[in-house]
């Protein structure tokens, strides 16, 4: 473990490496004894291993804006050495996918891998998920039952049995790009880390000849893509930006163009999928110079397309949104879902009555949003837009 | 979410010669402080220990060595502690300074301990 | 059955600049000392404390106030804590003798009885979560 995360952190690390993360490693031990062994004592080790060499690694170079975190997925270094052997020469992915065993179901998969690999927690999961935690909390011991049941062992697959566990990985790796990305609770909106494993994760997948397939580049474009705008994703006051207020030259010029490398290797084939669509819109994004100069109307179709195959509240929301700017406040009002307890559904209600000029109804909206909000950069988010004119 | 000790402290036997009322009034205070706690989810531990009894174990010659503790000379002992549920360190304060046992005697006090965990140790790492 | 803790008091600079192998070793030592406690039903609490950021919290004027606690300047500091269960003082006097915490000469180990009468007529502290 130690040698894999030296090779990461480039040869003229290597002693730094090894010490810290030994270091860490033991400290975490330490605690053993009044805690326990962890329920997955490898998984675990590998993430105390992992986090302290991401401490390590953005310690280091001195980086003072958050763009420059993501400098090194954009240029393509010595992790991706070209090595095409059949295994898979990513610890974490491979740990991705001995998890995401077919004795469980898919999403039985995408939970375990979330805890016990991606290190997300179980109120995270569920936000993430759209579930309760005690829902998710059940789901992880029934899990656990059914491996012992059917008497598996947790261990990388052979090769052959790849592809066929490829989707729940991927669903994983986006969900916790999403987590990092709007993060379910705590001070912070974002949590970079994340983001940055699962683009390097996904890039990974992409790579690999038992996993590479159009859908993983897929995946990858709309991770590389989405994560282009984490430079501007919060404003100096440090509340959130919307994609409207986002200064776009400031957006990461490398992440983009390996975005649409990715995407343009997923066109291949003939297979469309759902991490398609997404990435389809994350380019429309990325190319427009502005949002003024968007073409809404093509993201409300790729929106009507995605809605077929996966009708979640969180892509009708942004479809209306998208139809309000394509085709103006009473359109978007009309697509809105009927209220769920949902901010942003109230806010985008919000927004729509206060272009149409109903500034007293449009308030009453915000104030919903602002007493739905779930977390702190979610609250301030809200009260923004409510003292916007 | 992190989970903090707080070590309550006090001059050893101020209680011994309390009338038998007082005794229990201070029991309930605690007693309230502790079960409000515990209702909002921030209690998660807690015991008083006896004023007697202390034993020390030391290393002698290489052995380790049981004697009995010099409770009553000491001019300070721990009576008792509470392990809560806090957000930070901030709120960890607020409760400690809430707590009965303060306000009892002008001799007591409350010493805060963070607990640590994977994410307290990530914190100093990051921070160090 | 009785509940004792076992305070582990040490020198605050102790743990910080132990070499790998030995850090090793003693996490070992208290890792298999736990477990084989925790097995026979023997262990049943504890903490490790951080370092560093202490508090104290008194009354002055009658408001409470918080300050600064010592932890590197501190002579003696309290790394961490077990609470065992044991039938008699002897039996708790012979765990006592034999925690880990005892792997330096300058650490060392205070046992205190815990009060049941109290814990019997308390609500039981709900563990949280």
């Amino acid at each position: 473990m130690v040698a894999a995360l030296a090779r990461r952190l480039g040869a003229g690390r290597i002693a730094v490496a090894e010490d810290a993360v030994q270091h860490a490693l033991l400290q975490a031990l330490s605690l053993w004894p009044f805690k326990g062994v962890p329920e997955r004592p490898e998984a675990w080790l590998a993430t105390v291993a992992k986090n302290r060499a991401l401490d390590l690694l953005r310690g280091e170079v001195r980086r003072a804006a958050l763009a420059e975190d993501l400098v090194p997925l954009a240029n393509p270094t010595a992790e991706n050495d070209g090595r095409f052997d059949r295994e898979l020469n990513d610890d974490e992915l491979a740990l991705l996918f001995a998890v995401c065993h077919p004795a469980l179901s898919s999403e039985m998969r995408v939970t375990f891998a979330l805890k016990s690999v991606c290190g997300l927690t179980v109120p995270q999961i569920a936000a993430g998920m759209l579930s309760e935690t005690s829902a998710i909390a059940q789901r992880l011991v029934r899990a656990r039952r059914q491996l012992e049941a059917a008497d598996v062992a947790i261990e990388p697959p052979p090769p052959e049995a790849l592809p066929e566990r490829a989707e729940t990985v991927r669903t994983a790796i986006y969900l916790m790009f999403n987590e990092g990305y709007s993060a379910s609770s705590g001070e912070a909106l974002v949590q970079t880390e994340f983001c940055v494993e699962a683009v390097r994760l996904a890039r990974a997948l992409a790579a690999h000849p038992m996993t590479m397939s159009p859908a993983s580049d897929a995946l990858a474009a709309l991770l590389a893509l989405t994560a282009a705008r984490l430079p501007t994703r919060v404003g100096p006051d440090g509340v959130a930006q919307l994609l409207d207020e986002q200064p776009r030259e400031q957006w990461d010029r490398g992440l983009i163009a390996l975005g649409l490398a990715h995407l343009a290797h997923s066109a291949r084939g003939d297979e469309l999928t759902v991490w398609h669509l997404r990435a389809e819109i994350a380019s429309i994004h990325a190319l427009a110079p502005s949002s003024a100069e968007t073409d809404w109307a093509r993201i409300v179709s790729i929106y009507d397309q995605l809605l077929e195959v996966d009708p979640s509240p969180v892509a009708q929301l942004a479809r209306a949104v998208a139809v309000g700017r394509a085709d103006g406040p009473d359109a978007g009002l009309a697509a809105l879902p009927a209220s769920e307890d949902s901010p942003y559904g109230e806010a985008a209600r919000g927004v729509f009555l206060a272009e149409l000029g109903q500034h007293d109804k449009a308030r009453v909206h915000f104030e919903k949003a602002m007493a739905l909000a779930r977390t702190e950069p979610e609250r301030r988010l809200m009260e923004k837009r409510r003292s916007l004119p | 979410m992190a989970q903090y000790m707080l070590l309550l402290h006090q001059v050893p036997n101020y209680d011994l010669d309390l009338p038998r009322e007082k005794m229990l009034e201070m029991t309930k205070r605690y007693m309230s402080w502790a079960e409000s706690l515990g209702a909002k989810g921030k209690l998660a531990g807690g015991e008083k220990l006896t004023a007697g009894g202390v034993r020390l174990v030391k290393v002698k010659d290489g052995k380790p060595v049981v004697s009995d503790g010099p409770y009553a000379e000491l001019k300070d002992v721990v009576g008792g502690y509470f392990v809560i549920e806090a957000k930070d360190q901030a709120e960890a304060e607020a409760i400690a300074k809430d707590c009965p046992h303060v306000a009892i005697s002008a001799a007591n006090w409350i010493e805060i301990r963070p607990i640590e965990s994977m994410a307290e140790m990530r914190a100093q790492a990051a921070a160090g | 059955m009785a509940q004792y803790m076992l305070l582990l008091h040490q020198l605050p600079a102790t743990n910080a600049q132990l070499p790998p192998d030995t850090m090793t070793d003693v996490v070992r030592r208290y890792y298999e000392w736990a477990e084989a406690m925790r097995q026979k039903g023997k262990l049943v609490g504890g903490e490790k404390l951080a370092a560093g950021r202490v508090r104290h919290i008194r009354m002055r004027d009658g408001k409470p106030l918080s300050s600064d606690g010592p932890y590197a300047e501190a002579k003696d500091v309290v790394g961490g804590y077990f609470v065992i269960e044991a039938k008699d003082d002897a039996e708790a006097d012979a765990i006592a003798r034999d925690c880990p915490h005892l792997w330096n000469a300058t650490n060392w180990v205070e046992l205190r009885p815990i009060d049941l009468m109290t814990a019997a007529e308390a609500p039981r502290a709900k563990a949280v979560g």
